[in-house]
C-alpha cells in the first residue's frame, strides 16, 4: 500500500513536472514585439485604412539607453488594410517577432473615419481574445500624429496621454477605457463614448468628447462639461462667477448625479438631481459675507444648469445619448424601448452647489 | 474516523467550497440570458431555497432504515450528478485558462496534472483532506473579498441591479431551474459532512454556511451586472473572469492587473471543492459498499479525465450540463425538498407522540424519586 502510494506520488510529480512547466506558452521578451499604440486613419483607397503600430524598441539595452537617440527607441510600422485583424496580419509580416498586444495602452482612431469602422475596431479588439481591454480608446483629427507625439515630461511616446487618462487628476474622468467603450456599444440605449484629443506644437489636450453615433461627433467643451455634470464624471472642475465686478473662481468642484427617467402616459420625463459643492479657491472678497455665498451658490448651479442644457441640446443635435438615458429608461420601465424616439422628452434639472468652507475662506 | 472530528467553523467552508466550485464558472451568463435585467428575483428565489433546504436538514443522521436507505438513495443520486458536474467545470476551467493565459498548452497537460493532484489529496488519510479545505478556502475567500472590494470600482449602473417595471414571470421561472445545478451539492454535503463533525451542526452553522455561499455568488452577480449590464454580459463567454480581467490599478506600480490572481483562487478552489466532492463519495462508498470503496477515487479520476478530454470544449460542457443535467437536477431540488419536509413533518408527529402520556398516571408505578416527565423519558 505505501509503495504503491509512493509509486503514484512520484508519477504525479513527473505529470506535474511536465505540465506546469509552460513551455506550450514560452515567450520570451526578446522574441516579442509589444505593439505600444495604435492608430487608425483614412486612406486614398476607399474601403482601406492605414493602421500604424508603435513599437518599442526591445534590442535597446539598458548600456545602450544613455547613448541612443530618443529616435531610435520606438519604431512604427504603417500598413493599409480593410480591418483590424487584416492590419494585424500584415503588420506580423513586417517583423520578425511575435505582434504581442497585451500591453496596447492607447488606440487613437481618426474622426474622419466612418462610425462603422470604429465600430468594427471596437468589436474586433474584444473578440479577438489578443488585446486585454484597459486601454484606452482616443478620437483625433491625425492619428498616426498622436503616436509620435512626446511631450516634454516623458520619454515614452504614448505614456503621456496613457498616464493623463489615468491619473485621476483631471477634472473630469474621461471616457474611452475600451472595455467600457465595448460594454456601451453593445448595450442598446447609449452611444460609446471616448475622449477626443487635440494636439499642437508637441503637446496634446484633452476637453472634448467624441459620441459614436451614425458619424464620430466631437462634442462643444461648454456640452462636454453638461455630459459631465450628467454622467456624474465631474472630479475637480472650475467655475468663475463674477459679482460686484469681481471675478471669483470657484474650484475643486465635485458631487454626485441622480438620474431617473418616468415614463407618464405619451410622456417621457428624465430627471437629474446635481447635487455638488466647490470651494472658492480666488478672489475671495473678505469678511463674513452670507449673502455673497449665497450669490456664487446661485451663478454656479446656474453655470451648472447651463452646461447640462448644452449637453441636452448636442445630444439631440446629434441625434446620439452619450448619457445612457434611454439604457436607463429600459432598465427602469420596460415600456421604453432603447431605440425609441426622443424629440418629445421633458429634461427637469435640479442643481444644488453648495460651497464647502475649505480653500481661501480660512 | 470518529472521535477525530473537524471542528464546527470547518462546516462553513467545506459547504461553501462544494457548491461555489460547480457554479461559478458559468455564473451568471445563463440565468441573465433567460431572464436578462430581471435575472435577481431568480437569484433572491434560490436563495431562499437554498436556505429552506439548510433549515430543514436534520442535524442528526436519519433514524430507521426506510428513511436511512431513502436518503442514502438520494445522496447517491445527487452525487453522481455532482461528479459529472465536475467534469463538465474542468472542461470550463482549462477552456478559460486556454482562452485566458494558456492559448497554445494542450489540455492534457493542464487537465491530467490537476486531476492527479486532486485524486491524491482526496485519498488522505483520516481528516487531512477537511483540514486542507479548512486551511485554504477561508484564504481564498480573503483573497477573493480583496479582489472584489477592487472590482467595485467598476461597478457604475446602480439601477440595473434593481428589477425592471416588467415582471414576467416565465423567464424568471426559467432562470430558476437553470439554477437546479447549484442547488444539487447543497443537501447532499450538508448530510455527508455532517458525520465528520466532533458535533452536530447546530441551525445556526448550517444557515451560516449556505449564508456565506450564496452572499459571495450574490456580490458576484451584482459586480458583473454592475460593470457591465445584462446586454454586454451575454456577449461575454466567462462574465466574472472577464469583470476581473479589466480592473486597473493604476496607481500602484507593481500591481497594476488583478486579474491573475483570481486565475489563482479560481484554480485552487475548483480543486477544494472537487476534493470534498470525491472525499464525499468515498465517505458514502466506505459506508455502504467498504470492500471495493477503494476503487472508487480511481474510477472517479479516470472518469473526469476522460470526460474532461473527451468534451470538446467549454461551449458544449456548457450545454451539456443546461440541457442534461440541469432538468434532472431541478427534479431532484424538488424531491428534495419535499423528501426533507416529508421527514420533517413525520419527525415532529413523532414527538408529539412522545409527549403525550402513554399510560395514565395512576397506573405509573410508585416510586421514591421524582416522577419521570414523560416527553423527557428516553423509553417512552
Amino acid at each position: 500500500m505505501r509503495r504503491r502510494n509512493r509509486i503514484l506520488r512520484a508519477l504525479a510529480a513527473a505529470l506535474l513536472m511536465i505540465g506546469l512547466t509552460g513551455c506550450w506558452d514560452q515567450h520570451p521578451v526578446e522574441f516579442r514585439a509589444p505593439v505600444a499604440g495604435i492608430a487608425i486613419d483614412p486612406s486614398k483607397k476607399p474601403g482601406e485604412y492605414l493602421y500604424t503600430f508603435l513599437f518599442p524598441n526591445v534590442t535597446t539595452s539598458t548600456s545602450s539607453l544613455a547613448t541612443t537617440p530618443s529616435s531610435d527607441e520606438f519604431y512604427s510600422i504603417q500598413v493599409q488594410a480593410n480591418s483590424l485583424t487584416q492590419a494585424l496580419e500584415s503588420a506580423q509580416l513586417h517583423q520578425s517577432r511575435t505582434l504581442y498586444l497585451g500591453q496596447v495602452r492607447i488606440l487613437c482612431l481618426s474622426t474622419k473615419l466612418p462610425s462603422s469602422v470604429w465600430k468594427r475596431t471596437i468589436l474586433a479588439s474584444s473578440d479577438s481574445g489578443r488585446f486585454v481591454l484597459t486601454f484606452w480608446i482616443l478620437a483625433v483629427p491625425n492619428a498616426a500624429k498622436v503616436l509620435e507625439l512626446t511631450p516634454p515630461e516623458e520619454v515614452v511616446p504614448d505614456v503621456a496621454i496613457y498616464r493623463a487618462l489615468n491619473c485621476r487628476c483631471q477634472p473630469i474622468v474621461w471616457p474611452g477605457r475600451a472595455w467600457r467603450t465595448w460594454a456601451d456599444l453593445t448595450t442598446p440605449g447609449i452611444s460609446p463614448t471616448v475622449s477626443a484629443l487635440s494636439t499642437s506644437d508637441g503637446t496634446f489636450e484633452l476637453g472634448r468628447i467624441a459620441v459614436l453615433g451614425s458619424h464620430v461627433s466631437v462634442w462643444s467643451p461648454n456640452a462636454t462639461n453638461g455630459w459631465a455634470y450628467l454622467s456624474g464624471r465631474v472630479e475637480r472642475d472650475t467655475m468663475t462667477a463674477t459679482l460686484h465686478h469681481q471675478t471669483m473662481t470657484v474650484g475643486l468642484i465635485r458631487g454626485h448625479t441622480r438620474l431617473r427617467v418616468t415614463r407618464e402616459g405619451m410622456k417621457v420625463l428624465v430627471t437629474a438631481k446635481l447635487t455638488y459643492s466647490g470651494e472658492l479657491t480666488a478672489g475671495f472678497l473678505g469678511g463674513d459675507n452670507a449673502t455673497l455665498d449665497k450669490h456664487v451658490e446661485a451663478d454656479i448651479a446656474e453655470q451648472i444648469h447651463r452646461a447640462v442644457a448644452s449637453a441636452w441640446r448636442e445630444a439631440h443635435a446629434t441625434d446620439t445619448d452619450p448619457m445612457g438615458f434611454h439604457r436607463l429608461g429600459t432598465w427602469s420601465d420596460a415600456r421604453i424601448s432603447p431605440a425609441m424616439n426622443w424629440k418629445n422628452w421633458e429634461l427637469h434639472t435640479v442643481v444644488r452647489f453648495t460651497l464647502r468652507n475649505e480653500g481661501v475662506m480660512r | 474516523m470518529k472521535g477525530t472530528g473537524i471542528n464546527s467553523l470547518a462546516f462553513v467552508w467545506i459547504v461553501a467550497a462544494s457548491i461555489i466550485s460547480d457554479g461559478l464558472f458559468i455564473w451568471p451568463l445563463h440565468i441573465v440570458l433567460v431572464a436578462g435585467q430581471n435575472a435577481e428575483l431568480a437569484i433572491l428565489f434560490a436563495d431562499l431555497w437554498a436556505m429552506a433546504l439548510a433549515l430543514l436538514i436534520p442535524s442528526t443522521p436519519p433514524r430507521g432504515p426506510f428513511w436511512r436507505w431513502l436518503f442514502t438513495g438520494f445522496d447517491i443520486a445527487a452525487l453522481t450528478a455532482i461528479l459529472a458536474m465536475d467534469a463538465i467545470m474542468l472542461v470550463e476551467l482549462f477552456g478559460m485558462m486556454q482562452t485566458f493565459y494558456y492559448f497554445n498548452t494542450p489540455r492534457w497537460a493542464l487537465l491530467v496534472p490537476y486531476v492527479a493532484v486532486i485524486g491524491m489529496a482526496s485519498v488522505r488519510r483520516n481528516n487531512v483532506p477537511w483540514r486542507v479545505v479548512a486551511l485554504w478556502v477561508p484564504l481564498l475567500f480573503l483573497a477573493a473579498g480583496v479582489i472584489i472590494g477592487l472590482a467595485f470600482t467598476t461597478v457604475h449602473n446602480g439601477r440595473v441591479l434593481l428589477p425592471n417595471s416588467d415582471i414576467t414571470l416565465l423567464p424568471i421561472l426559467r432562470a430558476v431551474t437553470v439554477l437546479g445545478y447549484l442547488g444539487v451539492p447543497v443537501g447532499v454535503t450538508m448530510r455527508l459532512v455532517r458525520g465528520e463533525l466532533a458535533e452536530p451542526p447546530k441551525r445556526l452553522l448550517r444557515m451560516a454556511a449556505i449564508g456565506l455561499t450564496v452572499l459571495f455568488l450574490t456580490v458576484l452577480y451584482v459586480l458583473t451586472m454592475g460593470a457591465l449590464g445584462p446586454d454586454a454580459i451575454i456577449h461575454t463567454r466567462w462574465p466574472v473572469v472577464f469583470a476581473f480581467d479589466h480592473v486597473t490599478l493604476d496607481s500602484t506600480f507593481f500591481l497594476s492587473r488583478v486579474g491573475i490572481l483570481v486565475v489563482f483562487s479560481w484554480t485552487t478552489g475548483i480543486a477544494l471543492g472537487l476534493i470534498v466532492h470525491l472525499r464525499m463519495a468515498s465517505l458514502l462508498m466506505a459506508r455502504r459498499w467498504p470492500k471495493t470503496s477503494g476503487l472508487l477515487p480511481v474510477a472517479v479520476i479516470i472518469g473526469w479525465m476522460v470526460m474532461g478530454l473527451g468534451i470538446s470544449s467549454p461551449q458544449t460542457a456548457s450545454s451539456i450540463l443546461l440541457r442534461w443535467l440541469d432538468p434532472p437536477a431541478d427534479g431532484y431540488c424538488a424531491a428534495e425538498m419535499a423528501l426533507l419536509l416529508g421527514y420533517g413533518i413525520v419527525r415532529l408527529l413523532r414527538r408529539r407522540e412522545r409527549k403525550r402520556p402513554v399510560r395514565p398516571f395512576a397506573e405509573r408505578p410508585r416510586t421514591n424519586g421524582p416522577i419521570p416527565v414523560s416527553g423527557l423519558d428516553p423509553h417512552t
